[in-house]
């Protein structure tokens, strides 16, 4: 083998790869994993395997299961460019409040993966899908304690200004008797 | 019926906190507060990282492919994890054998840390060199590599490759005769810096590497020698993921070839390229088969190369 030929070897390699596969939505995606039934049915098989899941089940075992379930095939279809909307929460706010770390995130591709191996989708295809899903990290995933462990606030949090200075004895005006 | 209460919860969302009709209603609410208490286990795991993600082990011992370095940091650790792999890898060429062995510590998904050895055997070639037959250089390398950006496989939604830095320390056993034959010194100091990036999308991974280098061989004949400068090299992979356990690719790495034009009695270092297939049947074991195009190497004859990796960790 001549260097010429590892080049064109390595050029075949690439320009095939890229070529030979789309990415991003499209309907054609969505039908690989077989539209809605198979999302339905898939999204099942998921979350059956997550509740095996050592590092997962803790988490799924006291949630709203059918709920998150109804969200992820929502959620899933959309992303893969079927013909749905996701209205689910968004996914900082689903999640910030768990502490989840890399392991489970990856704990979750992987029980994924499986759920997608199970039903016969091919790799190229849930790879598609997956480098759609692998920016949420960001979201999902919080190595530092939980940002926010309560409810968001529904004011903003300089809707009520403080005086820098407040007297020890209490405001000093008190509001004009009516 | 499932759709139903799910609309419920919308309409509660949207609501914004106005729950208060719904608990008059007599609905019962999601329960946020149970899942409150979860939260990732304080006993410290390992080997969260993903399949294939941290890599094989090249011949200097740095996480990558067979040749060059990856930007990848090697073990099975997460941001939160510490992992380590073992290596074995033999080489044998139709005049040569080399064997490496060696291990690294990935510390955090953020530093690698490693060592190796290589040990290059001359066979019947050091006999009809005067050296002996099975005369053998032996190269002990420390390395270090730091991740400075990006993320190979996870950040899908931006071009901007995972980047990181590296150094390799590397002694040779041979020192004064790698001096005799024209080199500048026994031991020397590799720098690079890798840019790797997994196009998930395509099932394919792209890494470069810019090395800054003095070795001859890789340090198997000592460092510099028509100079004593640091040359920049490129080097780099290509590899298609076949399926979750199952990669292969093509490498190509260049080499500064300074120690031919200071003893023209040696023939000129080539490029090295390989061709690859790594089997990683599990999260801590992988397998990697290559052919190796060495190029000359001391004598004028093309070495062709089977390779055969071992990997093990956590
Ligand atoms: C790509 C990664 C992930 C995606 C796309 C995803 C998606 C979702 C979706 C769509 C929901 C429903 C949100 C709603 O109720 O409106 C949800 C909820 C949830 N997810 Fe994830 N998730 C991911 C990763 C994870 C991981 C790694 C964990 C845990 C280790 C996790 C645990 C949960 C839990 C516990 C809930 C219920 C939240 C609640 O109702 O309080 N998710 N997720």
């Amino acid at each position: 083998m001549t260097r010429r030929t590892a080049a064109a070897l390595l050029t075949i390699t690439l320009a095939g790869a890229i070529a030979g596969c789309a990415s991003g939505p499209s309907p054609d995606l969505y039908q690989t994993f077989g539209g809605q039934p198979g999302l339905i049915s898939l999204v099942d098989d998921f979350m059956d395997g997550m509740m095996r899941d050592p590092d997962l089940r803790p988490y799924f075992v006291n949630a709203n299961r059918p709920h998150i379930k109804a969200e992820l095939v929502a959620q899933f279809c959309a992303t893969l460019g079927g013909p749905c909307e996701y209205k689910g929460m968004d996914m900082k706010m689903a999640h910030a409040r768990y502490g989840i770390g890399d392991h489970e995130f990856n704990a979750l591709v992987q029980d994924l993966q499986d759920a997608m191996d199970l039903h016969r989708i091919p790799y190229r295809a849930q790879n598609r899908f997956l480098a759609m899903l692998a920016p949420y990290r960001d979201d999902v995933v919080h190595p530092a304690p939980p940002p926010r462990a309560r409810p968001p606030l529904t004011i903003a949090p300089d809707a009520v200004v403080v005086p820098e200075t407040v007297p020890a004895g209490g405001l000093p005006n008190k509001p004009p008797a009516r | 019926m499932l759709g139903r209460f799910s609309d419920v919860r919308r309409q509660r969302r949207v609501a914004a906190w106005a729950g208060s009709f719904l608990l008059v209603a007599g609905l019962p609410l999601a329960p946020p507060a149970a899942g409150a208490t979860v939260s990732r286990p304080e006993d410290m795991t390992v080997s969260g990282k993903l399949i294939a993600t941290g890599g094989v082990t090249q011949v200097e011992g740095a996480a990558g492919g067979g040749l060059t370095p990856w930007a990848v940091i090697g073990g099975g650790g997460t941001r939160e994890e510490v992992g380590a792999t073992a290596f074995f890898t033999a080489v044998r060429t139709h005049d040569y054998g080399m064997n490496a062995y060696g291990a690294l510590i990935g510390l955090w998904d953020r530093v690698e840390l490693s060592v190796a050895q290589d040990r290059f055997d001359t066979q019947a070639i050091g006999g009809a060199l005067g050296l002996g037959d099975g005369y053998a250089f032996t190269n002990t390398i420390a390395g270090v590599k730091v991740r400075v950006a990006g993320d190979a496989v996870y950040d899908q939604d931006s071009w901007l490759p995972q980047l990181s830095l590296g150094a390799q320390y590397k002694s040779n056993d041979r020192g004064s005769l790698v001096k005799a034959l024209g080199a500048r010194s026994g031991d020397g100091v590799d720098l690079y810096a890798s840019a790797t990036k997994v196009l998930l999308a395509q099932s394919l991974l792209l890494s470069g590497t810019v090395r800054l280098t003095k070795a001859n061989q890789t340090g198997l004949l000592g460092f510099g020698g028509a100079d004593d400068d640091y040359h920049a090299e490129l080097e780099g992979s290509a590899a298609l993921l076949l399926d979750r356990n199952l990669v292969a690719g093509v490498e190509y790495r260049m080499k500064p070839n300074t120690l031919a034009h200071a003893n023209p009695g040696l023939a000129p270092e080539d490029d090295w390229y390989d061709a690859f297939v790594a089997w990683l049947p599990g999260k801590n074991l992988a397998f990697t088969l290559a052919y190796v195009n060495l190029g000359r190497v001391v004598t004028p004859t093309r070495q062709n190369a089977v390779y055969l990796s071992l990997q093990a960790g956590f």
